[in-house]
């Protein structure tokens, strides 16, 4: 190494950047999505179960499909009309349909990452980390929902377990010898032992045993890239919360669009990941008050179009976000 | 030739040495709750030997018994049991009352659903309790055998302490990064406040002018003026130290914090909060639970992992001793036999 390459190593503080779910939110954010949507399919192959297929098209697909337009309209097309079949077979339990095309849409979604991310952050060990902690997260909730009689929960953890191990074989060579690698490995096999099978076990054990392993997991990661993952302050969240909502209105000023819904969903989705307990908390009227506009309101005038309807609906949440931003400090 | 002492000068003198004859010492039993065995594993502070274990459930891994707190005199040390079925009160969601001359479970009381963790008010009269999924802080007394009152906490709320003036209940909101101010005398919310994030655990200082807040995935401990409930001051301690229970030594000057995943004990000055050191030679695998014995000689940490407790010579701060405990400990505490 040169010296002013060692130098400058030496004098960085450890983990000196932000947190990554906040710096890189978009990528993340359409990589986890897609992810999702894939899980939602594979889980479907398994059990077909309509409210599974809702999920997969209404929850998780908006938080990627408007920018996906943007940049390969063909694929975008190809991945709305393979979704939309998928939840008509969902609905129709048929099983063998869905087993057949889950290949086939696997490789969709996975060419609308590399289509969404660049390349070199597709590669990056901290970029990787990041989704991977998510992935883990997502396995625990699903243990955790799953153990709460939540159907369909489970195949999604493990599911979600699955892609983790995978990316976590893709990126392990890269963080040998770094002394919080194996503890990854460790939480893998912790969450492993709690998700052993695609089939649910006949009893759960606690659930709080699948969130510690995550969070070890999580923060093992986070040593072992040297990189904040985890966000750990509330106004960046907010910062974060108010961009989307600002790029949903800008977007929505040009007329309703799939982009404009983007943004608005990606609002409500780290809203209801890191803001929605505390406000909710320490304002509950507020915290609801939000939570309606960025759920209800401001999709519905973004669906609705409307200079008038769009701009009442954007200064509201803005508002409402502004008054947030004063108790979360 | 020096004087002899006149017989009543001479019984004066000896007083003292006759009265600790005749009073027994004190003996300090550690507590050990076992989350995956139902059950509390007793250990001897003077030998740090294992003198017996209580199966407080029939259920282990099924039924977890969490957080624990001693009643003032040190006689009885009440533990948070429950379940998980975090949706439903079922008769597993209870506190129990061990008396530490018998090691008997003698009461049991319903505080709640899915109690966590649990405190006792200084006069030994209240138990407080943290309702985890109901997210709810309950207040029961302990001589009408009734529910005070149930307030609302922030999400997931854990920690809970009593100020030693007996005026504050705060408990911890997890997943809302929150702290709940309740007012223990008049019995209503007084506020919540953020803290770091994923708050844990809650102590007050002797004085009770001070409230000190550990945060997992912060890495910080939260200062707190009990005046106000407002933070004053944050210690870090490294993003990575993910820290769970709060321990202060008798005198108040020194706070031990136990740091869960990385198997750390750290030692905070609380005159300047400083770090002063970090115990991690020798330490178990995460340690959840921390206390201090009452003379303050010793700490004791429980080990979640590595089915241990580890004991830490005070002066020193170096591991001393790890003694087997029962599978996956969570918290210690120390009771008194008088």
């Amino acid at each position: 190494m040169r010296p002013l390459a060692l130098l400058a190593l030496l004098l960085a503080p450890a983990y000196a950047a932000g947190p990554l779910l906040v710096e890189r939110a978009e990528p993340l954010r359409f990589a986890l999505a897609s992810e999702q949507v894939g899980l939602h399919l594979a889980a479907l192959a398994l059990e077909p179960a309509g409210e599974l297929a809702e999920a997969a098209e209404l929850e998780h697909w908006p938080l990627f499909a408007g920018s996906l337009e943007r940049r390969d309209a063909g694929l975008y097309r190809r991945l709305e009309q393979a979704l939309r079949r998928a939840g008509q077979w969902a609905r129709q339990r048929d099983a063998a349909r869905l087993r057949a095309s889950l290949g086939a849409n696997l490789v969709l979604l996975e060419q609308a990452r590399q289509a969404l991310i660049p390349r070199e952050l597709r590669a990056d060990a901290a970029f990787q980390a990041a989704l991977l902690a998510q992935l883990v997260e997502a396995a625990a909730e699903g243990y955790e929902e799953a153990a709460e009689g939540e159907e369909g929960a489970y195949r999604l953890g493990w599911g979600a377990l699955q892609r983790a191990r995978v990316l976590w074989g893709r990126l392990e060579p890269s963080l040998r010898g770094r002394e919080a690698t194996p503890r990854v490995a460790q939480g893998l096999e912790a969450l492993a032992a709690l998700l052993p099978s695609p089939a649910p076990p006949a009893r759960f054990r606690d659930p709080e045993d699948a969130e510690r392993a995550s969070l070890d997991v999580a923060f093992a990661l986070e040593a072992a890239v040297r990189t904040p993952l985890l966000p750990r302050e509330l106004p960046p969240l907010v910062a974060l919360v108010r961009r989307q909502t600002e790029q949903a209105c800008q977007a929505a000023r040009s007329g309703p669009g799939r982009l404009a819904l983007e943004h608005a969903a990606a609002a409500r989705f780290y809203y209801r990941a890191h803001l929605a307990d505390p406000l909710g908390a320490l304002e509950p009227a507020l915290g609801d008050r939000l939570g309606a506009l960025l759920q209800d309101s401001l999709p519905a005038a973004i669906r609705a179009g409307g200079t008038a309807r769009v701009g009442a609906a954007c200064e509201q949440t803005l508002g409402a976000l502004e008054a947030a931003g004063g108790v979360l400090r | 030739m020096p004087k002899a002492l006149p017989p009543l000068a001479l019984l004066l003198a000896l007083l003292p040495a006759l009265f600790s004859l005749a009073q027994p010492q004190a003996k300090y039993r550690a507590y050990v709750s076992n989350e995956y065995g139902a059950s509390i594993t007793v250990i001897d502070v003077a030998t740090d030997q294992v003198i017996g274990t209580i199966q407080v459930a029939g259920r282990p891994g099924e039924v977890r018994p969490r957080g624990m707190a001693v009643s003032p005199d040190g006689r009885t040390v009440y533990v948070a049991l429950s379940d998980f079925q975090p949706r439903l009160e079922t008769p597993d969601d209870k506190i129990v009352a061990i008396d530490v001359a018998s090691n008997k479970v003698v009461a049991e009381y319903r505080i709640g659903t899915n109690p966590e963790r649990v405190a006792v008010s200084p006069d030994g009269g209240q138990l407080w309790a943290s309702n985890e999924n109901a997210a709810k802080g309950t207040g029961f007394d302990l001589k009408t055998k009734q529910v005070l009152g149930s307030f609302p906490t922030g999400v997931e709320p854990e920690g809970v302490a009593v100020s030693p003036d007996g005026r504050f209940v705060y408990v911890t909101g997890e997943t809302s990064h929150t702290v709940t101010v309740i007012d223990a005398k008049g019995l209503k919310l007084v506020k919540h406040f953020l803290v770091g994030n994923r708050p844990r655990h809650v102590v007050f200082s002797p004085d009770s002018s001070r409230a000190y807040v550990s945060a997992e995935i912060g890495g910080t401990v939260s200062v707190v003026d009990t005046k106000t409930h407002q933070v004053v001051q944050t210690v870090a301690l490294g993003l990575d130290s993910r820290l769970v229970e709060l321990a202060l030594s008798p005198d108040g000057k020194r706070l031990f914090a136990a740091g869960g995943g990385t198997s750390t004990i750290y030692v905070i000055d609380t005159a300047t909060n400083k770090l002063i050191k970090t115990v991690k030679e020798r330490m178990g695998r995460r340690p959840w639970g921390v206390t201090v014995s009452p003379d303050g000689k010793k700490i004791y940490t429980a080990d979640g992992l590595s089915d241990s407790v580890t004991v830490i010579d005070a002066a020193s701060l170096s591991v001393v001793k790890k003694v087997a405990a029962g599978r996956g400990p969570h918290s210690v505490v120390i009771g008194v036999v008088q």
